[in-house]
Order: structure tokens, then C-alpha cells, then sequence
């Protein structure tokens, strides 16, 4: 696909990114469903990347504004406001959308530096990796898993924080739940003895916080994940891998990106998915999900 | 590191809600408290005579009435299956259970599940083959982690939480029904139409995988489900089962069944000894007895098939053992 034709792509999957913004300003994970914090933030990473002067943007910030609690975290709605995993991707988007919300992402800085987290100490001999190391975790006071510990480290080493000991921390976690094949799955590489399967997302979202963390183990994922070019047959799972490759500065996914988009019905694609898909093909230079160190 | 002795088990317990399946650890046989159910085990293979078999298993065991209703389908679409391990409920009877319910006068079918181990639900129900028939048969699919939620009292004392958030998609069905695939677990003993509906729980708030509920107990969480919002029916998908290490790494049973029912216990107490295994031993089966519904064999009525005509032993781990008939 020529650079015109990515670019008529992008294009008609922002409008329709567009056209799916709910009238409160959010967005929600599926058309027809309430805003989300979720689909909202990662929708202002796009549009951020590709129309930074939409007239959907001041309400979406508003409206993710909102959201943020009175500790620093982020919930989901408010039908569901405990959830502390947005809490990064919320942060993310506001930050790059201007110094007016430097104290709400501070606050959220904050918020995830002192988050509790469940571990095991000493790790049990049952286990087979160390638990014993903190990451975050989906709900606060819960066990750390791949994609929160991942998604925290991206925010917080956006925000200087790379040598804080929490974050240290996270890297270690990370590097504790490396699946010995290649790859991350959910944040348990091996079970009773049995080693799991890596899973696209999770590696992806790895890679990305661990940008700067030259390792052996990075660089046997990156493969995996590369390996699995032309096997992914959905949305989430694709931009995800894509954005990776995109911002590891490997091969360019974008052709796929468009096509399976171009291939998935409508019934099928969701905003959250478009949001996701356009930030894959995004520019490399000041990405959404750079590391700068 | 098998056998792990109990000291290390129950360290082990303690991040995942494991199980104790011990052998004599004397449990008491459970009462089932006067409650009685009936369950049907149906010989099948996934093939064209799937549907049928369900109405046979309707007519021996018959559904809610669904005349006019929407009726969600819960399969247990758990991960993506891999090296052609049968971990997920197979296509075909899910679309046969549809076009079943569908014949039953159903106003609307659809097919919902917030799978454990990632986010991608329409990965997974690519590579399981479910996409193109979902279309064929214009099935709605439902991501229930990524639907809208709605808080429910929690009606189970168990977990410690006083609500339990719910997907609207399923609140907003008239009959649920659980779709379990016939597997051993790990740490639950058994993972069948009771503990499938964990997987109701959505994502988006508890996580991908739900840690809440292994931290407070796997079995209280598989309880305080099943009080709040029961199914309506469950069909288990015992055509090939899962057992060794399950509910991800085992190995492929073929036990060539499908068991119905609409008392969730009762057919799971009925496939459990179906596997060769003892309900009573599975410690949410043990708990839900006489409140939820009958797991005794004298409480079940049995129709169709008889349990031992069709009964195939799975293998469990070390530590499971004392599940073992």
C-alpha cells in the first residue's frame, strides 16, 4: 500500500473514529455502549497523532477529566470507577494534550508510584518464576499481571520516572514473567511445572515499556512477535503488534493494519479497535508509546 | 516436585484459590437436603446430528420455556487453543444449541463470553473456527468484558465483596445458558457449567485474568456466581474433553457425550462422574449441595445414557488425586 493510500486509509478510519464519539464526549469500547476511559484515552492518542486540532477533543477531555478520582486514579466510567488499569492510558492521553492537565497527571503519576499490590514473599517452591516482585495489578490490592505492569512503566517512564524504584521494580516483574520460549502471556509464563504460550498483546505491551532495557529476552520476543505476522486475524491483537514493531522501529505492519480494518465488517470493528489501529501506523517520531530514554 | 506435600500446597493456595483434593482428608458426604434434579447424557459426535441431539436432550430434560424470549449462550472460550488442545466448547455445538433454542421459539439467540486469559475474545473465536458460523448463521457475538456493566447485591457471603459487577448482555437475557467444555482444573478439581460462569465476570473490571476471585478463593467466587445470577441451562460439551493438566495444558479425552440439564450442580455433579471423578470431592460442588441444587448420585435422576455406559476415567494431576472415583 502506497503512502497515499495509508493515508486515505487513515483518514476514513479517523472519520469514522469520529462519528462513533458518544454525545458525552466520550467513547465507548463498542458503538452504542456508554464512554468508556478506555476507548477515550487511547481515541485522544489518535487523534493527538493524526487531527490534533479536532473539535472532539476538548470534550473528550473533559470527559475523561472527570474520571480521575481523588487519589490520582482513573476509573472506567462512572458505573465502574474502581478501576485502577486506565489509570496509565488516561494519564497518557491528557498529558499529551496539553500543560492544562499537568496536575491531573501528576496526581496520577503519584497515584500508581504508591499503588498497592498483592505478591507472594517468599515466592512458593510451587512456583516457577518470582512473585515476589512487584508490577500493578488490574484492580488495586490485586496480583500484578503483564498488561497493567506494562502499561504503568510506558506512563511513567514518559514522566521521568525510569530510575524510580518502583518502576525498577516493574522492569524486574516484567522480566520474572518472560515466557521461556519468547514472549509474555497474561503474567504467568509457567504453571505446575508447565510452561504457557506467549500471546500477542501482552508481548506487545511489553516490548513497548521495555524500550531502553537492552536484554537478551526483549530481543527473543520482538522475533516472536514478529512471528507472527500474517496469523493474527483480529483487530486488537494486530494494532497491537504493529504498534510494537512501529515504534521498535522493525518492519512496517501498516499495510496490514489497513487491510484487515478494510476486511473487518462494521459489525465487527469497534472503537476501540480503530483507535488501536491507527495509532499501529502512527509516525514513529514523538509516538504516543515512545520511550524517550 | 510431585507429589508436593500440603504444607507446599497450601502456600500455593494462597495466590490462586487452590483446591485441597487430598486424599482422606475426610470430608463429609455432602447433603443434598431433600433437593432432587434431573440430568441427560446423550451419545454425539460433532456432526450433523448435534441439533437433533439437543432437542432429544430438551425432551428428556426440558429447557425454561423460550417462546418469544432472548436467550444468551455462555461457552467457555477460555484462551487460544493451541497444539489442537480441545480447551474451548467446540463450534459446533454452540451453533447447535442456537438453531436448537432457535426451533424452540426463541425470539433471539446470542453468543457471549469475557474469555480468562486474554483480551482478544474475536482471536480467539477466529482460530476456533466460530467466526464464519456465527455469520452463516446471523449470530450476534458478545465480548461481555468489554460490555456495559451493572452492579448486582452479591446474594453469596462468600467472596467478601458486597456486589458483583454483571454485563448488561447478560442481565438483559431472559435465559442464560452455560456451555461449559468438560475438563479437569488445576485448581478448581473440575471446570464445568457452575464454574464456566466465572467467566461472566467482566474484564473490564476484574481483570484478564479475574485475580480477585483466585485470591479470595476460586470456589467462593464459582459460589457467590452461581447465587447471584444462576443459569438457566447447561449443556456440557463432553464430546472431547480436557483432562491432565487442566484447563489449558491436559490432554485430549474422547468421551463422545453432550450432558444437559437445568440444575447446574446436578449436571455437574453428573459429568464429573462421567470423567470418573467424585463431585462430592470438587469442594464448590461439595458447598453447593443442598443449597444450589443435588450432587448426590441417589438425588440425580439419571435419563438417556447411564453414567457407566458412558463413563471414560480422566487423569489428574498428583495433587488432585483424591478426586479420583
Amino acid at each position: 500500500m502506497g503512502s497515499s493510500q495509508l493515508q486515505t486509509w487513515s483518514q476514513t478510519a479517523l472519520e469514522e473514529l469520529i462519528a462513533s464519539c458518544n454525545s458525552d464526549g466520550g467513547w465507548p469500547h463498542v458503538s452504542g455502549q456508554a464512554s468508556n476511559a478506555e476507548p477515550t484515552a487511547l481515541a485522544l492518542l489518535a487523534l493527538a497523532a493524526f487531527d490534533s486540532a479536532s473539535s472532539a477533543i476538548p470534550p473528550a477531555v473533559a470527559w475523561l477529566q472527570q474520571q480521575q478520582l481523588a487519589d490520582g486514579a482513573f476509573g472506567l466510567s462512572s458505573t465502574y470507577a474502581e478501576a485502577s488499569w486506565v489509570t496509565p492510558l488516561a494519564a497518557m492521553a491528557l498529558a499529551r494534550l496539553g500543560r492544562d492537565n499537568d496536575h491531573a497527571v501528576s496526581g496520577a503519576a503519584a497515584y500508581l508510584l504508591a499503588e498497592d499490590v498483592f505478591t507472594l514473599n517468599p515466592t512458593p517452591p510451587t512456583y516457577g518464576y518470582d512473585t515476589g516482585t512487584p508490577g500493578w495489578p488490574w484492580m488495586p490490592g490485586v496480583y500484578s499481571f503483564v498488561e497493567p505492569t506494562a502499561l504503568a512503566l510506558i506512563f511513567l517512564k514518559q514522566q521521568g520516572y525510569t530510575q524510580h524504584e518502583r518502576v525498577r521494580e516493574g522492569v524486574a516483574c516484567l522480566a520474572a514473567r518472560v515466557i521461556p520460549s519468547g514472549g509474555w502471556n497474561y503474567g504467568e509464563p509457567v504453571v505446575l511445572d508447565a510452561s504457557l504460550y506467549a500471546t500477542v498483546a501482552p508481548t506487545a505491551a511489553a516490548l513497548l515499556a521495555l524500550v531502553g532495557e537492552q536484554s537478551e529476552l526483549t530481543a527473543t520476543a520482538a522475533d516472536w512477535l514478529a512471528g507472527q505476522r500474517g496469523t493474527i486475524t483480529s483487530l486488537y491483537s494486530l494494532a497491537w503488534a504493529a504498534m510494537a514493531m512501529n515504534v521498535l522501529g522493525r518492519e512496517s505492519w501498516s499495510d496490514d493494519v489497513a487491510a484487515l480494518w478494510n476486511a473487518t465488517s462494521m459489525t465487527r470493528r469497534n472503537p476501540l479497535d480503530t483507535a488501536l489501529c491507527l495509532l499501529a501506523v502512527a509516525p514513529r517520531e514523538g509516538h504516543a508509546f515512545a520511550l524517550t530514554d | 516436585m510431585y507429589p508436593m506435600n500440603r504444607r507446599d500446597f497450601l502456600k500455593t493456595a494462597a495466590g490462586t484459590g487452590a483446591a485441597i483434593f487430598v486424599h482422606g482428608c475426610g470430608i463429609p458426604i455432602p447433603d443434598d437436603k431433600g433437593l432432587n434434579a434431573s440430568a441427560a447424557i446423550l451419545r454425539v459426535g460433532y456432526d450433523d446430528s448435534l441439533m437433533q441431539t439437543i432437542e432429544a436432550g430438551f425432551e428428556l430434560v426440558p429447557p425454561p420455556d423460550v417462546q418469544g424470549k432472548r436467550v444468551l449462550l455462555k461457552p467457555n472460550l477460555v484462551d487460544l487453543p493451541r497444539e489442537n488442545k480441545p480447551i474451548v466448547t467446540d463450534a459446533s455445538v454452540i451453533i447447535a444449541a442456537a438453531e436448537a433454542f432457535r426451533r424452540r421459539g426463541a425470539a433471539e439467540v446470542i453468543v457471549g463470553d469475557g474469555p480468562a486469559l486474554q483480551r482478544d475474545a474475536w482471536q480467539i473465536a477466529d482460530a476456533m473456527g466460530l467466526t464464519p458460523l456465527l455469520a452463516q448463521h446471523a449470530l450476534p457475538f458478545v465480548d461481555l468484558s468489554l460490555a456495559d456493566v451493572r452492579s448486582l447485591d452479591n446474594a453469596g457471603s462468600n467472596l467478601g465483596e458486597p456486589v458483583l459487577y454483571y454485563p448488561e448482555p447478560l442481565l438483559n437475557a431472559d435465559i442464560v445458558v452455560s456451555m461449559p467444555k468438560m475438563k479437569v482444573h488445576h485448581w478448581a478439581g473440575v471446570t464445568l457449567a457452575m464454574k464456566n460462569m466465572i467467566g461472566v465476570l467482566p474484564g473490564v473490571v476484574y481483570g484478564w485474568p479475574r485475580n480477585l476471585v483466585h485470591l479470595r478463593d476460586l470456589n467462593n467466587a464459582v459460589l457467590d456466581v452461581n447465587l447471584t445470577r444462576a443459569p438457566d441451562y447447561a449443556i456440557v460439551d463432553g464430546v472431547m474433553g480436557l483432562d491432565g493438566d487442566g484447563p489449558i495444558r491436559g490432554d485430549s479425552v474422547s468421551v463422545g457425550v453432550l450432558i444437559m440439564g437445568s440444575n447446574a450442580p446436578a449436571v455437574d455433579a453428573t459429568a464429573t462422574r462421567v470423567m470418573g471423578l467424585r463431585p462430592e470431592m470438587v469442594p464448590y460442588l461439595a458447598r453447593a449441595a443442598g443449597s444450589l441444587g443435588p450432587i448426590g448420585e441417589a438425588s440425580i435422576e439419571q435419563r438417556g445414557e447411564t453414567i457407566a455406559s458412558v463413563r471414560r476415567p480422566f487423569h489428574v494431576l498428583s495433587h488432585m488425586i483424591g478426586l479420583v472415583a
